[in-house]
């Protein structure tokens, strides 16, 4: 008899509907999180263990594995309706607010703002994306008008709110930040920087609210996808010489000079040299252009923190962001900017990171800064 | 095509069935020095009635004999199994959990063994055997894991369990086993490959005596000085974390193994003009485990002391392969396997700093070759490490109001998705239980197969 894993059950539940596999996935998602959070009863602190062994380069945290608990707020005394991000405040906290202060202490959180698009600009020379990029502007707004044909809006950073763009916004009957064609260019731009091609746009984040605003099913995501590709010419031929030069050595490297090894599949690579269709090695190799740049940056920065400031601990790393650990006494903000959004030369061109950053108190009070 | 009935060695096999799949004898050469051991025949096998014909056959010959400095017609060719079950490549899984629990053999296990015993037999001269895959290990040395044995050498079933004891060496009347994985794995894992051809490249070393080097002994006083480069690695217990013993190496005859009693402050012995031409260095694998333990022993001058991590080097390298140092040393060391023996082996120690030893060497070399990724280690990496280990000595708070509070939601929401499932089960299925669901799934509602074409609805 087959098994009931949550592999096994995923890959069953592609072809087979039936309620149970979905209450078997959901009570198998939440005993794992049991599973983790029993042993923490009574323990005045968690000591998780870092590893550099993770395939993109970063460093993977288990004991608990923090990066990988929800942000989803499950606080019992929230007041905000649905599902939201936990605000790491004393009436709405996720799983990864279970780690606090201690008296005396701080923790000052950043994440990168897009930063593999950023990287993905640069390396592709996609130098209308990288100024967008510099100015802060509204790039899903920008994106979704080259998708589209429609004209650029005349305030590239408000668009929904600028005067100059009132004749604009009135023309395109503009729905302002929530618009469908919006929510195609952020969609598509963040989940086909990297991909193998349309295709891929299943998989990319907030696709079913895409799907839902715009109403379209599996087909119509996948033209849209085609859309946005078409209009990034650069980028596509930037995918084809990524690919065309890891097919030929197996192997790919960062801006920094990190390398991956390719164990290519004779059939892979003879299906690309046949008939230029990448296979699972294309995409391997432009996950690692931009993983594993972040990886270095990431390490490179917490490196510069813990230099110029020994009195910082390191918290733990998640995805793009990075909690940090302060001394009451000790306060980097704004001075910490000039570390962490630096600017990086990435094909020769200048690319400045931005990030968003909080601050949590350890009294549980939480504040954005900016 | 011989087939399986009309031989009559077969009989009795449990994989017999009604006889009608074809068999296929070894390839035997008299007086050749290798004898490689597959798994069973392929359909094309099966069609010519000859051991490796098909895709994995020719692979083997096209690139791992060249690699091996073996030629075919020059080399014994056997199957561990020698007829194609149900006429499909798949076999009964070596491993079968509800015979093993009660002590017995499963079905794989009985065909292999009838298998050996009515057709296998080692030509003479034979003088290594290489056995490709679990059921050709299994067979061949009553091992079962090709990954845990995988580049190491074992002796042949029933000649000694020496092996479980030291760091094991073939004496000239040995007929070593040398473990590697089945070439059809490497189509599904390309990554098997690097490591597959380092172990055939082993061959012409395992015949002409210079792989493995026999184990030197070690040595139990502590050194006199501390060595200018060496590989380090500590032993603690696992519950109390107090530090065991050390073991050392520094290129030299034998390693260093010295029990924690005898631990001391060890004279760094160089004068600083020394350490200022050439500073001393010393390699560990997972710095992070041995660190604290050698900079009590070296105190303040450790500080004059270079390091480089094994585990980070290989994890910049070879971001795709394991890191552990059982598999890089399968790869690059000197000695036979010693990890199997376990931590309280005095030989496991001093088989970790001889290992470590071998491996940073090998990943230095490969440094050298690409200066950009020993930048990405040296700066990016390996300055991480005391930030990391602060990190996780000092921990983070919790809030045990949260973690009470986090537990009751999640067993909430565990109780409401059972209550719900069993409204539509009809009864107290318990969702927790495989077994249950296994069974409501596949024989209530019985799923499963693959349909053509749509989403196809349960039956239940």
């Amino acid at each position: 008899m087959p098994g009931v894993s949550e592999k096994e059950l995923g890959a069953l539940k592609e072809e087979w509907e039936s309620p149970m596999i979905d209450y078997r996935l959901q009570y198998a998602g939440v005993d794992s999180v049991l599973r983790y959070l029993r042993p923490l009863v009574g323990l005045e602190s968690v000591h998780p263990h870092f590893l550099p062994t993770q395939k993109s380069g970063r460093w993977s945290t288990t004991n608990p594995p923090l990066p990988n608990f929800s942000v989803g707020c499950i606080s019992p005394v929230c007041t905000r309706e649905g599902w939201h991000v936990g605000r790491s405040s004393r009436n709405c906290w996720s799983l990864r607010d279970l780690v606090i202060p201690r008296k005396g202490e701080w923790f000052l959180k950043y994440d990168w703002n897009a930063i593999e698009p950023r990287i993905a600009a640069a390396e592709s020379g996609d130098e209308e994306d990288l100024e967008l990029f510099a100015q802060d502007a509204d790039i899903h707004t920008i994106r979704m008008c080259r998708m589209f044909g429609f004209p650029v809006p005349p305030d590239v950073i408000n668009p929904h709110q600028a005067e100059s763009c009132i004749e604009w916004r009135a023309d395109l009957h503009w729905d302002g930040k929530d618009d469908w064609r919006r929510v195609a260019g952020k969609v598509c731009g963040l989940g086909l920087s990297y991909a193998i091609g349309a295709s891929a746009i299943h998989e990319a984040r907030d696709v079913d609210e895409l799907a839902r605003v715009a109403g379209l099913d599996k087909r119509g995501l996948e033209a849209m996808a085609q859309r946005y590709l078409d209009s990034k010419p650069r980028l596509v031929s930037w995918k084809y010489r990524v690919w065309d030069g890891l097919y030929r050595t197996s192997e790919v490297r960062t801006f920094l000079g990190r390398r991956k090894r390719l164990f290519i599949a004779e059939q892979e690579r003879q299906r690309w040299l046949a008939y230029r269709r990448p296979g699972d090695a294309g995409k391997q190799g432009l996950n690692h252009l931009a993983q594993g740049s972040v990886a270095d940056i990431m390490n490179l920065t917490i490196i510069a923190i813990k230099r110029t400031w020994p009195e910082s601990r390191f918290g733990y790393q998640s995805h793009d962001g990075l909690l940090t650990v302060w001394p009451t006494h000790l306060n980097p903000w704004p001075a910490i900017r000039e570390v962490v959004e630096r600017t990086w030369i990435i094909n020769k061109y200048p690319v400045k990171l931005t990030a968003t950053w909080h601050r949590v108190n350890d009294d549980g009070t939480h504040e954005e800064l900016s | 095509m011989r087939l399986v009935r009309d031989v009559p060695g077969c009989l009795g096999c449990p994989l017999r069935g009604d006889g009608s799949q074809g068999f296929v004898p070894d390839e035997i050469i008299e007086r050749a020095p290798v004898l490689v051991v597959g798994q069973n025949p392929g359909e094309q096998e099966e069609a010519e009635g000859k051991p490796f014909v098909g895709k994995t056959g020719q692979t083997m010959e096209k690139t791992y004999f060249k690699l091996a400095g073996l030629e075919r017609g020059r080399v014994s060719i056997a199957n561990a199994l020698r007829c194609r079950w149900q006429d499909s490549n798949e076999l009964p899984p070596l491993v079968q959990p509800k015979q093993a629990q009660a002590g017995k053999r499963g079905i794989a296990e009985e065909a292999l063994l009838h298998c050996q015993k009515a057709h296998g037999y080692l030509p003479s001269g034979t003088k290594l055997i290489v056995s490709q895959g679990e059921y050709a290990l299994w067979s061949a040395t009553g091992q079962r894991s090709v990954t845990s044995w995988r580049g190491w050498l074992l002796p042949l079933r029933g000649h000694g369990d020496g092996w479980k004891y030291e760091i094991w060496h073939p004496s000239s009347s040995d007929i070593p086993v040398l473990a590697t994985v089945h070439l059809a794995a490497i189509f599904r894992d390309p990554s098997l490959a690097l490591p597959t051809r380092m172990d055939w490249q082993k061959v012409p070393r395992i015949l002409q005596g210079k792989w493995p080097v026999r184990f030197p002994g070690f040595q139990t006083a502590p050194p006199k000085v501390w060595p200018l480069n060496s590989a380090f690695d500590t032993e603690f217990n696992p519950d109390t974390r107090e530090l065991t013993r050390y073991s050392l190496y520094d290129g030299g005859d034998r390693p260093w193994v010295v029990e924690a009693k005898d631990v001391s402050n060890v004279p760094v012995g160089l004068t600083g003009k020394e350490i200022l031409q050439a500073p001393p260095t010393v390699y560990m694998h997972n710095m992070e485990a041995d660190i604290l333990d050698l900079e009590r022993m070296l105190g303040p001058r450790i500080q004059e002391f270079r390091f480089e991590d094994t585990m980070l080097m290989h994890a910049v390298l070879w971001s795709d392969l394991p890191h552990d140092l059982h598999y890089l040393g399968s790869l690059f060391a000197r000695t036979n396997s010693w990890k199997h023996l376990g931590y309280e082996s005095l030989d496991y120690s001093a088989g970790d700093a001889m290992g470590t030893w071998d491996v940073a060497l090998a990943q230095l070399r490969e440094m050298k070759e690409d200066p950009q990724s020993y930048w990405v280690y040296r700066n990016s990496v390996f300055p991480l490490a005391p930030t990391i280990m602060e990190a996780e000595r000092v921990g983070l708070a919790l809030d045990q109001g949260r973690v009470g509070e986090a537990i009751q939601h999640f067993e909430v929401l565990q109780e409401d998705v059972s209550r719900e499932a069993q409204a539509y089960a009809g009864y107290p299925l318990n969702l927790g239980s495989s077994e249950q669901v296994s069974r409501w799934l596949y024989e209530v509602e019985k799923i499963g197969g693959k349909p053509k074409r749509g989403k196809m609805h349960a039956r239940g």
